[in-house]
């Protein structure tokens, strides 16, 4: 069955696949420290105050631009950082009120996959003990079974069994991230978080990557958080997706609904910008955000947006607007949503 | 393996440098394991003590019977350098093998906790840095008396500094790789990531260090050794036998000015070849040790 | 060919780079032109000879690593590879401006924005400091830094990527270059902020009528900026067309395995197409065409003898043996995982 399929089906009974994981209030400051006695003098908010969850067998999107956040939202649920506040909720616990330890039983649950194929796999160990890097921290088996596990899921990833003694160099990127995955995949997560897995890959290898995580999807149940900056590939590969600016949620929807009902004018503007390879579209609507970025270290007052949006009004610099369910699996953090929906 | 062994010889000798350092080093290797053939100790429960043939402090030339000639005080010059081989690997092995455990340590821990750890430990270091190396040296050996061990003691206490430092550097910036991270996301335990990860991709950088060091040190023993602050008298140690060249390397009493050039050439040679060899074999080790070198 | 607009013509360029493993052919026999106020995309992937390409025009190869045996580049009328450096340097900069992906590393870092501009101006417009200070201010102001007076004091580092990239592009277009060559300008871009440096860039080659080749790996971008393409793969151009009809009838594998295996925002699909294999490496090149070891379309010929550019129609090339039929083919993309 096809995604869009299982899409359509889920949507007509009504019945939606239960929750996975449930992040709540996330936040993540880090301190900016001057001077010689190096005193914190500010926080950069990289991530505040973020909910979302993400359902058991879906891909969820996580957009944005580079300092939203997404990153370090996807690193915190995992634990490979340390939040500042919230919780994150999986089978029945928070796994940011763990100790480390316990923390550490869920790890093989909780997978990643990074962006950097080169930065990602350390050089001086040979591929299978790469891959077997997890199972050997968990004890699993001896020697000699987890070299036989490795061998079966470099199969799995499309990796010829006979590179196993081979170091990460020897490989292409395509080949690196596949290596990548068997080592997240090996460890039987029920969570996949891909962080800009296929953003250092060149366009056709991308394809290839893209379809094996649809597959080992299928195959093996998986459900993905999908970071990225690529809008093209998000909706390639999500089901729903979450577009982050400045450490904020500013819009959730599934994915149709969101490129063709964009609710935030962010998002629009980010849909707006995104170019199409098709020389024959005359694209005259579109949307060009005038300035940069401000910086999470001191976010503008009211919605974060605001100094660049066209359609803000007095309020917009004075509250900050809440994130709310606007239609059925369609939150939106604006003012305006409703302008918007009309402008749609 | 034994494929990338091959392929990495033939990178060294494509590099004529590197390849002399090798060949010099391996030269001094040999040198120092088969020194009890190549020069038969007498004494077999003192071999490091050079035999004497005579007590006049008038130099004797080159001979069948002391191929390097005699120094003041009838050494061997010849028994006293291949000997010397193995005192300089030992000063050498010893002093960098403590000193770079002691600052692996300091390095380690410094770049990978940071915080307070890295504060109190990186001030420790430069406390001992701000001693001048030589002073400090000595005013230890004159504690704790003369002697090689002795030696040995103060020049770890006073090298270690460079390595902690080097060593934090280096993790520092292997702790920003991603695959720390990925091995923290497997459940790695934090030491197991130190010496899993970090540690054998931080000390590699640091082996061309090591590499000059080792030509360093036995320079910095020999020096001590000429000062009359090393070895006993009479003990194998190329300082020594320039030491005692002092007075002979240009003849005060009339005639040939080089008539004793013996004296000083041959251990100076030594000296030279052996720091040569490693300067050179730095580049070589790096490359001998970086997997990436096996494509 | 005596063309009246014509700006720049490339041909049969050849590079090679000398390497401590042996000699290897970077690009082989690359063809194309520019004609005044048109802008050019070459599009491939990673070690395809588009980048070798642009600092093979410039004559910025590595010395004594990259050397051209042979081509020709044309630039109004003069053969830029015969000039002596003296000559060329004043081309570099003044005729021929260069854009990097990266401007953190094409700036130095040591200077303001405004020095580097000014002594670009100085060098090649003549202009005295206080003048040159001037017009830095309004080169800053037209590519749209906000409070250009400021900023002009600024350093590299002190400027956001946008901001340095629209620098980048006033000092390149300081001296009204008649080609400005754009490699990867906007690829370490956010998307908004790569409309805008886009939109910037389109206004000032109209406003200057200067010529542009845009280097990059993005489809989404030739789409909207070219209006002839050269894809490149490995080393040779594989199709050279206009743009509508290169996306309209692509004729080279490459071509169809490219555009079928990004996902695009125009389009749903449930799989995606891939091109099976990788790229193969310089060392080792295949015999025949460069492309047999990932096409699905190979007959034996394709692995005996290398294919030359055919005109498929006039002005659209490819360098493919089943170049007729590829409009038939390519309803069948095999991708072999």
């Amino acid at each position: 069955m096809s995604k869009l399929e299982k899409l359509q089906s889920e949507k007509k009974s009504g019945s939606k696949a239960k929750i996975l994981l449930e992040v709540k209030n996330l936040k993540k400051y880090f301190p900016i420290k001057a001077g010689v006695f190096k005193r914190t003098v500010g926080w950069v908010r990289a991530v505040d105050d973020v909910s979302f969850f993400i359902r058991k067998g879906e891909t969820l999107g996580l957009v944005g631009e580079s300092g939203c956040g997404k990153t370090t939202t996807g690193r915190t649920i995992l634990r490979l950082i340390e939040p500042t506040a919230g919780s994150v909720h999986y089978g029945g616990n928070d796994l940011l009120a763990m100790s480390r330890g316990k923390m550490n039983k869920y790890r093989s649950k909780l997978q990643m996959i990074f962006q950097d194929p080169y930065g990602s796999l350390d050089p001086r160990m040979r591929v299978r003990d790469i891959i077997a890097e997890g199972l050997r921290s968990a004890h699993v088996g001896n020697k000699k079974e987890r070299y036989e596990m490795v061998e079966q899921y470099m199969e799995k990833v499309g990796l010829s069994k006979l590179y196993v003694n081979r170091f990460a160099h020897e490989f292409s990127g395509g080949q690196r991230q596949r290596v990548g995955i068997a080592r997240a995949l090996i460890m039987n997560p029920e969570l996949i978080v891909c962080d800009e897995a296929v953003s250092a890959l060149d366009v056709s290898i991308q394809a290839q990557v893209l379809n094996l995580l649809d597959d080992l999807q299928k195959e093996f149940n998986l459900t993905y958080l999908f970071i990225a900056h690529d809008l093209n590939v998000v909706k390639h590969i999500s089901d729903r997706i979450v577009v982050m600016y400045l450490g904020k949620i500013v819009e959730i929807a599934s994915k149709h609904e969101l490129f063709i009902n964009p609710l935030h004018p962010y998002t629009k503007a980010l849909l707006s910008a995104n170019p199409i390879p098709d020389p024959t579209i005359e694209r005259k609507d579109r949307i060009i955000l005038q300035g940069d970025v401000p910086s999470p270290a001191n976010p503008p007052k009211g919605c974060r947006f605001h100094p660049r949006c066209w359609l803000a009004g007095p309020q917009c610099s004075q509250e900050e607007p809440p994130l709310i369910e606007v239609k059925p699996d369609h939150y939106v953090a604006c003012h305006f949503w409703k302008n918007m929906e009309d402008q749609n | 393996m034994m494929e990338g062994f091959l392929k990495i010889l033939k990178k060294i000798a494509k590099n004529p440098t590197s390849l002399a350092g090798l060949l010099l080093v391996l030269f001094f290797v040999i040198v120092a394991i088969f020194a009890p053939i190549i020069a038969h100790p007498e004494y077999p429960d003192t071999p490091y003590q050079m035999p004497q043939s005579g007590w006049s402090s008038i130099p004797q030339p080159p001979s069948w019977q002391n191929p390097f000639g005699t120094s003041e005080g009838q050494y061997d010059i010849y028994y006293g350098i291949i000997w010397g081989t193995r005192t300089a690997f030992k000063i050498g092995i010893v002093v960098i093998g403590l000193a770079l455990i002691i600052g692996l340590f300091v390095g380690t821990m410094a770049a990978y906790f940071g915080g307070w750890i890295d504060e109190v430990l990186m001030r420790i270091t430069d406390i001992f840095l701000a001693f001048p190396f030589l002073v400090g040296v000595i005013v230890i050996i004159t504690m704790l008396g003369p002697g090689l061990t002795h030696v040995m003691w103060a020049l770890v206490l006073f090298y270690w500094m460079g390595y902690a430092r080097l060593i934090r550097g280096s993790v520092l910036e292997v702790k920003e790789n991603d695959y720390v991270m990925a091995g923290r996301a497997l459940g790695t335990p934090g030491y197991k990531i130190i010496t899993r990860h970090i540690l054998p991709n931080a000390i590699f950088p640091i082996i061309i260090q090591v590499s000059m060091d080792m030509a360093t040190i036995p320079l910095t023993a020999a020096a001590l050794s000429f000062l009359g602050l090393g070895s006993p008298v009479g003990y194998a140690d190329w300082g020594q036998l320039v030491s005692f060249s002092r007075n002979w390397i240009i003849s005060s009493s009339g005639g040939n000015p080089f008539a004793y050039w013996y004296t000083i050439t041959f251990p100076s040679l030594a000296i030279i070849l052996y720091a040569m060899g490693w300067n050179l074999l730095g580049d070589a080790l790096r490359d001998i040790f970086d997997p990436r070198m096996l494509v | 060919m005596a063309n009246e607009n014509m700006l720049l013509q490339v041909k049969n360029l050849h590079t090679i780079f000398h390497t401590e493993d042996g000699t290897v052919e970077a690009i082989g026999g690359v063809d194309f032109e520019v004609k005044e106020g048109e802008t050019l995309g070459i599009v491939g992937e990673s070690g395809c000879g588009k980048s070798v390409t642009s600092l093979s025009v410039m004559r910025l190869l590595p010395k004594g690593i990259g050397e051209i045996p042979q081509g020709e580049v044309i630039y109004k009328g003069k053969n830029l590879l015969k000039l002596p450096e003296k000559e060329m340097r004043k081309i570099r900069g003044k005729e021929i401006a260069m854009i990097f992906q990266e401007p953190m590393t094409a700036l130095n870092p040591v200077y303001t924005v405004g020095d580097q501009l000014v002594e670009m101006v100085e060098l090649h417009l003549g202009m005295n400091k206080k003048e040159a200070y001037d017009y830095a201010i309004k080169m800053f102001e037209k590519v749209g830094i906000p409070m250009p007076e400021k900023r002009i004091y600024s350093y590299p580092h002190e400027l956001s990527g946008g901001l340095r990239q629209r620098a980048m592009i006033a000092m390149m277009m300081s001296c009204n270059p008649s080609l400005l060559i754009a490699d990867e300008p906007t690829t370490a871009l956010d998307v908004t902020i790569q409309a805008q440096v886009l939109d910037l860039m389109r206004a000032l080659l109209k406003e200057y009528n200067s010529s542009l080749i845009m280097i990059t790996h993005d489809l989404g971008v030739i789409a909207e900026m070219a209006e002839r393409v050269a894809v490149m793969y490995a080393g040779r151009i594989v199709e050279y067309a206009d743009i509508i009809p290169l996306f309209k009838k692509p004729s080279h594998p490459y071509t169809v395995g490219l555009m079928r295996s990004i996902p695009r925002p125009d389009v749903e699909v449930d799989r995606l197409d891939s091109i099976k294999g990788v790229v193969p490496d310089l060392f080792h090149m295949p015999k025949g065409c460069r492309f047999n070891t990932r096409c699905p379309y190979t007959t034996d010929k394709c692995f005996e003898e290398e294919p030359p550019l055919f005109e498929v129609e006039p002005g659209h090339f490819s360098r493919c043996w089943r170049y007729a039929e590829m409009e038939e083919l390519s309803k069948h993309w095999e991708s072999g995982e």
